[in-house]
């Protein structure tokens, strides 16, 4: 039944989404809900909540304020924080309550712009869809606010779309940088982990831009179109997947070949692989590069992009939409958060390759380390 | 790189009943926002909604909601009896999800045969008004089971009916009406009971208890169903006062206020108020004796100062009032609210630890320190030790409670064989799942 969750709890919410690319730029970011909302992000959703010091508090919203539309109080409590002079910007989020009594936000964030002359952006979040909308409106608020002219293009590329929503572990970024730079691939930028808010100022530099999750594509659609900035979606895992992708980046190739695959159809699936769209299709490139006869499928939860699709992928609406699938694929070998592996029956016998993804099972596996891009790939 | 000024809003002790009285006695500033930190928080909603035995949990929520509940609850213990119904933003304004959610309720009774079903909404539902009273009684016919209605609507927080209040009477309202009430006892307001032949639970039986009752105790519905046939609730924690009113009102049984508490005073006025309801002297004697020696020896910590946070299990100005007898320099006491109990400690903090300053436990100001409070010898809670730099830390968990005589030498036992915390504090905060 479509929303009923009975084995996974439920994913990370748009706001969170939004917290995850701000959260290193060194801004001040507003929840206005009442405070059950917060603590989903600061306690389950932001790993570098005690390693960061970009500040994320919650407009504490009660009843009364909700009833009587009280705006005026957030707007006079926004005033109160006593923003220092070098607060780059502040970023202001609904909720499912803020969104139930259709609060302002559009309109506070002018008011309070003007009276505290800082930059307060509000991006409609509502609470009621899942991370990667939000990671999405916030990478294109980024793009359409926070990117800056610059007279010198110095080259290299803008990674879009790392958060650690999709991309938690000690080295995971690090790691697919270092895969682009072993292939000469110069990294001007990567969005929104491990910059501050410098490297987003510096994206124009960037010859092109490689989309490395499926929220990222608007934001590069919209940098191509206003910028005239090419981008490249996929993610660098194991070295023949990097090379094609560096390839692509050096010559800005078609996507079509990425992979040379068998056409032989079996009607046997080999693998499933379940995660953020862009990765696990590049997930797969890599296993195919290892065995061109495999027959993997890829699955998500999430938002996927119907360009990058392939007949047999396949969209999860449902913890019994995923059991009806998972029936009739009979993979014999699925990939995706440990979570999953209570959706499935024990009679099954499907192999089952834990990768974290903390918009799933947050800190129930974040410290379990593994790298699952770049060339020192730990699985499979 | 720190973003806001470096002031912390605190609160002088001698100021604070005071300052707070036009709030309510809440201690976190009306015009301030809320610094939610994974410090700071207890069980949750979620997870004390599945404490009932055989109950399976239904909260109707946005994606947004429920989260952190479900992932503390799926890291502490195995809970299986945990169901989201997720609404979306048209489906709860047109009132369409109760239709979606009827469907589902109809496959989880079918599937689990549950003995109830406990449905939580949220801030959402509140504000629209939807009917769950209506439902109930409807799909109770329908399915057959027990459906009661609670709530995890944090906009009511600081009300008299904030869900950290209100989830404690649901977990009650699946008592059935007792065919006959007999001398038991139960324990209301923490998440744990005492611990067997604890000496609470010695001292009732004694005193002609039949049985001490804990809902963390009940392994089965029908056991649950025991603590109807109670004659009275002890109320250990003020979380569990609305339940204690409810079950007075619906099941007849006595209310006996008698606190957690680590100082003499409070832990003899508890087992006064016991020995009324008993109507029978408690063998008290010698553990109390053996409390006030153990009190005597352990006066030696004269200088050494101290940060107690909010997620201690103990009544924060109660502990600082204790700790200050022990000589010890109570600094900083991280607070949600004053309670009424809890005024006479503060007064008595007022002139016997006069240098204590309270810090609101959701206050803005304390995220925007660019540099660690301050350095304090003790440290009891995580979210103290998290602030302040220390040497020792008393965690002093929600997991276990310390009661009576024995909880005070217990805890008296815990400081002085503390050893230097050289543990990673953000490690054991994540560990300790707390909710907000």
């Amino acid at each position: 039944m479509k929303g009923f969750l009975r084995k996974l709890a439920p994913f990370s919410p748009d706001y969170s989404g939004v917290n995850a690319v701000f959260h290193e730029l060194g801004g001040l970011v507003i929840i206005n809900g009442a405070d059950g909302c917060i603590g989903n992000v600061t306690g389950y959703d932001e790993p570098r909540f005690f390693s960061q010091n970009t500040l994320i508090v919650s407009s504490g919203l009660r009843e009364i304020n909700a009833i009587i539309g009280d705006e005026e109080s957030l707007m006079q409590k926004i005033n109160d924080l006593g923003l220092k002079q070098n607060i780059n910007f502040v970023i202001l989020l609904g909720t499912p309550t803020s969104a139930v009594i259709a609060s302002d936000h559009k309109g506070i964030s002018k008011l309070v712009t003007e009276s505290l002359e800082i930059p307060v952006h509000a991006i409609g979040t509502t609470g009621m869809e899942t991370y990667e909308i939000g990671v999405e409106k916030g990478l294109l608020k980024l793009a359409e606010s926070f990117v800056q002219p610059l007279e010198v293009k110095t080259g290299g590329v803008n990674i879009i779309g790392c958060t650690p929503l999709d991309y938690w572990g000690p080295n995971q970024v690090n790691e697919m940088i270092l895969a682009l730079e072993t292939e000469q691939v110069k990294v001007n930028s990567c969005w929104t982990m491990r910059e501050g808010i410098c490297g987003i100022r510096k994206t124009l530099a960037a010859d092109i831009n490689l989309v490395v999750s499926t929220a990222g594509i608007k934001a590069a659609k919209y940098l191509e179109e206003r910028y005239g900035i090419p981008y490249v979606v996929g993610v660098p895992i194991g070295k023949q997947g990097t090379k094609k992708i560096a390839d692509q980046i050096k010559q800005v190739c078609d996507m079509d070949e990425l992979v040379e695959r068998s056409t032989d159809k079996r009607d046997e699936i080999d693998t499933l692989i379940i995660g953020d769209h862009v990765w696990a299709n590049s997930f797969r490139n890599y296993l195919e590069f290892k065995n061109k006869k495999a027959q993997i499928v890829v699955g998500s939860f999430f938002m996927m992009a119907v360009e990058y699709l392939r007949d047999d992928d396949c969209s999860f609406e449902s913890e019994d939409d995923f059991l009806n699938k998972v029936a009739l694929l009979k993979p014999k070998k699925i990939i995706g958060d440990p979570m999953y592996k209570k959706l499935l029956k024990e009679s099954w016998a499907i192999q089952f390759v834990e990768i974290p993804h903390l918009a799933v099972s947050s800190r129930l596996h974040w410290d379990h380390e593994i790298t699952y891009v770049g060339n020192n790939i730990e699985i499979v | 790189m720190s973003i806001l000024t470096n002031q912390i809003y605190s609160i002088p002790i001698n100021q604070l009943l005071n300052e707070v009285a036009g709030r309510r006695f809440y201690v976190n500033r009306k015009e301030a926002m809320h610094y939610c930190s994974p410090a700071s928080g207890g069980w949750g909603v979620v997870r004390v909604a599945c404490m009932i035995p055989e109950v399976e949990v239904v909260f109707v929520i946005p994606i947004g909601c429920g989260r952190h509940g479900a992932i503390a609850s799926f890291a502490n213990e195995t809970v299986d009896k945990l169901n989201f119904f997720l609404v979306d933003e048209v489906g709860i304004v047109i009132g369409e999800h109760l239709e979606g959610l009827e469907s589902a309720l109809s496959i989880l009774v079918e599937e689990k045969k549950p003995k109830g079903l406990l449905i939580c909404s949220t801030c959402m539902d509140d504000l629209l008004g939807t009917d769950y009273k209506s439902l109930e009684r409807e799909l109770e016919d329908k399915l057959g089971v027990i459906i009661r209605h609670g709530k995890m609507n944090p906009i009511l927080s600081e009300t008299k009916k904030a869900p950290e209040l209100m989830i404690q009477q649901n977990i009650y309202e699946f008592l059935n009406e007792p065919t006959q009430q007999d001398d038991g006892i139960n324990i209301i307001g923490s998440f744990v009971s005492v611990e067997k032949n604890s000496e609470l639970e010695v001292l009732l039986l004694e005193a002609g208890v039949t049985e001490v009752r804990h809902i963390a105790s009940c392994e089965s519905f029908e056991t649950y169903q025991k603590l109807a046939s109670s004659s009275a609730n002890i109320l250990v924690n003020s979380l569990g006062i609305v339940a204690t009113t409810y079950l007075e009102k619906t099941k007849k049984q006595k209310k006996i206020l008698a606190y957690q508490g680590f100082t003499l005073d409070e832990i003899d006025k508890g087992y006064q108020l016991i020995e009324e309801h008993c109507q029978r002297k408690l063998n008290t004697q010698t553990l109390r004796e053996q409390y006030i020696k153990t009190l005597e020896e352990n006066k030696i910590y004269q200088g050494k100062t101290v940060a107690i946070g909010a997620t201690v299990n103990a009544r924060a100005f109660e502990l600082a009032k204790f700790l200050s007898e022990l000589g010890f320099e109570v600094r900083y006491i991280i607070s949600k609210s004053v309670s009424d109990i809890d005024k006479p400690c503060v007064r008595w903090l007022e002139e016997h630890a006069p240098k204590a300053v309270v810090l609101p436990n959701l206050e803005p100001s304390i995220g925007m320190a660019e540099d660690i409070i301050d350095s304090v010898d003790y440290c009891f809670g995580l979210d103290a030790a998290w602030l302040f730099k220390t040497r020792y830390l008393v965690d002093l968990s929600f997991n276990k409670l310390l009661y009576g005589y024995t909880g005070g030498i217990e805890l008296m036992k815990q400081i002085s064989q503390c050893q230097v915390f050289e543990g990673n504090i953000v490690e054991e905060i994540y560990k300790a799942n707390f909710v907000v």
